[in-house]
């Protein structure tokens, strides 16, 4: 079996500084490089994507993107890594340049952009002019919705997606990698607002936005990782293998593991390695949605994950 | 007598820090220290960049204590929040960050600098956990939204006034424009209406205010010395207001102009008050 593309990490260059998340008597925390590495090992990963949190509405704690940097390069084998700018930060109007910003962080070697999660619509003037720079500096970025303007992060976007619709029709070149339960969700024509940050259940009877937005934006691409990807998939196997045979090109394995508890993955392993050996994933597209996208899109050596 | 800065910036990753737009960058803990020699300061409080707004990076609470404990003799730090952080809701529970920033020995919350308004209740929120751990509250201001990096109130701080007799115990250092441009207009009032508002003197800005008119400043130095922090708020090694407002602060003390005992305050002995 080949080796998997974690595009969906995150990873903290000071783990005894970083505060513990509430509610789990204090064993809820922020990877550790080696703790990284110790679960990609265990799930047959053999590279990730190293994401910064960056808007306040989504941290619980900083991870910089010279963080970033500094962990991917004590190990280059292992990972990449994105950074983070907020669409509010530079000089907090509609005519920031983000180009010398981005300029340093790419040329430092980030391969894009994320978790992005500035709880602003998608489709703001803030927003149009940094997906616009993004586009220009051929910067994937990775995107966590929210479905509401407060009281969750994220980008916010109306039910379908629409603004990213929209931004993505203006902004030809900007490549979005959506993810999160709003994203998700769409999978479905039967979603319910209340639904959208939520994990519906049941069977697929008929495709949702997300599949028109796929066929409409060959640059739109999506993030398996997290219980969002999840639950979209193992709902409805039998559609999942249709969804996974028809954007093959465009979906990418996650974990999504910023914490020393989460286990999540482990059932989602199985149940593409089940989809595998039952036929009802190719060969093909189970190797393009482990590795082969991710490797392309990011510009990394698909021999890494080769057998 | 040794200063103690109360409000500087430090980057742990020097080598890949982004540059300012005038191209110098965040200082590492080496180049701060040196600056520290420069000005006679014996300690710095490292503060943390959190809020995105009007800001090209951010300096998180764990770099800061990172960088305290490789040099603790040098430096202490504030803990970053802000009001956003924890839902993005008025009644974000704050207690899982302060206990173990508290734990941690971060002396106080700051920069707080949300693009809202100073008694938005998110902010207040935020501002009411502070109370309650007795942690001070660096709070920068700029002047209304959309203006760069920091809350902001209306014209006369109304809202600051108001916000701080609700919270009475609240130890509350405001800096930056959208303070020091009232400078000569409604901050003396606030000063003594309101105990527990308290200043710093980062920025270029603050560092301009003071050395215009000296009569005024020496008055306003000399009646709130109780209630003002000496901090440099220095983006980069090459910045030279803070020896320029070093010079005009010790000029004030040697002639006569600024009491002895007013000068000593500021440059250290409240901020000793303070972090205890």
């Amino acid at each position: 079996m080949n080796k998997k593309f974690d595009i969906h990490c995150h990873v903290t260059a000071f783990p005894d500084y970083c505060p513990p998340r509430p509610g789990k008597g204090g064993k809820d925390r922020y990877l550790s490089l080696e703790q990284q590495i110790e679960m990609h090992d265990s799930i047959n990963v053999a590279m990730g994507v190293l994401l910064c949190g960056g808007s306040p509405e989504r941290v619980w704690e900083i991870v910089q993107n010279e963080e970033a940097k500094w962990l991917a390069d004590r190990r280059p084998d292992r990972f990449v890594w994105f950074f983070n700018i907020d669409p509010r930060q530079g000089d907090f109007n509609t005519r920031t340049d983000f180009a010398p910003i981005f300029s340093h962080y790419k040329s430092m070697g980030a391969r894009g952009l994320g978790e992005i999660s500035a709880t602003l619509p998608a489709d703001s003037p803030l927003y149009d002019n940094y997906w616009r720079q993004a586009a220009e500096f051929d910067l994937p970025v990775l995107v966590h919705i929210s479905p509401w303007l407060k009281g969750q992060y994220g980008v916010f976007d109306e039910m379908g997606n629409t603004g990213f619709d929209r931004m993505l029709s203006k902004h030809k070149n900007l490549k979005i990698i959506g993810h999160s339960m709003p994203w998700w969700s769409e999978i479905s024509a039967d979603l319910r607002f209340e639904d959208r940050n939520g994990y519906p259940i049941g069977k697929i009877k008929e495709e949702g936005a997300l599949q028109k937005l796929l066929r409409k934006h060959e640059n739109l691409y999506c993030d398996l990782s997290a219980g969002s990807g999840k639950n979209a998939m193992m709902r409805d196997p039998e559609y999942a293998a249709k969804f996974l045979e028809e954007f093959s090109d465009r979906v990418m394995y996650g974990i999504d593991s910023s914490s020393t508890l989460c286990d999540f993955q482990y059932e989602f392993d199985e149940f593409l390695t089940k989809m595998l050996k039952d036929g009802m994933l190719s060969l093909e597209n189970y190797k393009k949605i482990t590795y082969k996208n991710a490797a392309k899109l990011l510009n990394v050596d698909e021999k890494i994950f080769e057998d | 007598m040794k200063k103690i800065d109360i409000h500087s910036y430090v980057t742990a990753f020097p080598q890949y820090a982004l540059p300012h737009k005038d191209g110098s960058r965040f200082m590492s803990a080496e180049e701060q220290m040196e600056f520290q020699k420069k000005l006679d300061i014996e300690k710095s409080v490292l503060v943390s960049i959190i809020s995105p707004e009007g800001q090209r990076q951010k300096l998180g609470s764990e770099n800061n204590k990172h960088t305290v404990t490789q040099n603790p003799e040098s430096f202490e730090w504030f803990c970053g929040i802000d009001p956003r952080m924890g839902g993005f809701k008025d009644n974000a529970k704050y207690d899982p960050l302060f206990e173990p920033f508290v734990e941690m020995g971060a002396c106080g919350v700051g920069e707080i600098a949300p693009s809202i308004y100073i008694d938005d209740h998110m902010t207040e929120n935020l501002l009411a956990y502070c109370e309650k751990y007795n942690m001070p509250a660096l709070v920068r201001y700029t002047y209304c939204y959309g203006s760069g990096a920091g809350t902001f109130d209306d014209a006369g701080l109304p809202r600051t006034a108001a916000l701080l007799k609700r919270h009475p115990e609240l130890k509350f250092i405001g800096c930056y424009e959208g303070v020091w441009s009232e400078f000569k207009t409604a901050l003396p009032d606030l000063m003594r209406s309101c105990d527990n508002f308290c200043i710093d003197t980062a920025g270029k800005f603050a560092a301009e205010e003071l050395m215009q008119d000296v009569d005024y400043t020496v008055s306003f130095l000399n009646e709130f010395a109780d209630r003002i922090y000496y901090g440099t708020g220095a983006y980069s090694a090459n910045d030279t207001y803070p020896f320029e407002l070093d010079k005009f602060l010790s000029e004030l003390t040697q002639n006569g102009k600024l009491n002895v005992s007013a000068y000593e305050k500021i440059i250290r002995k409240n901020a000793e008050k303070l972090l205890g």
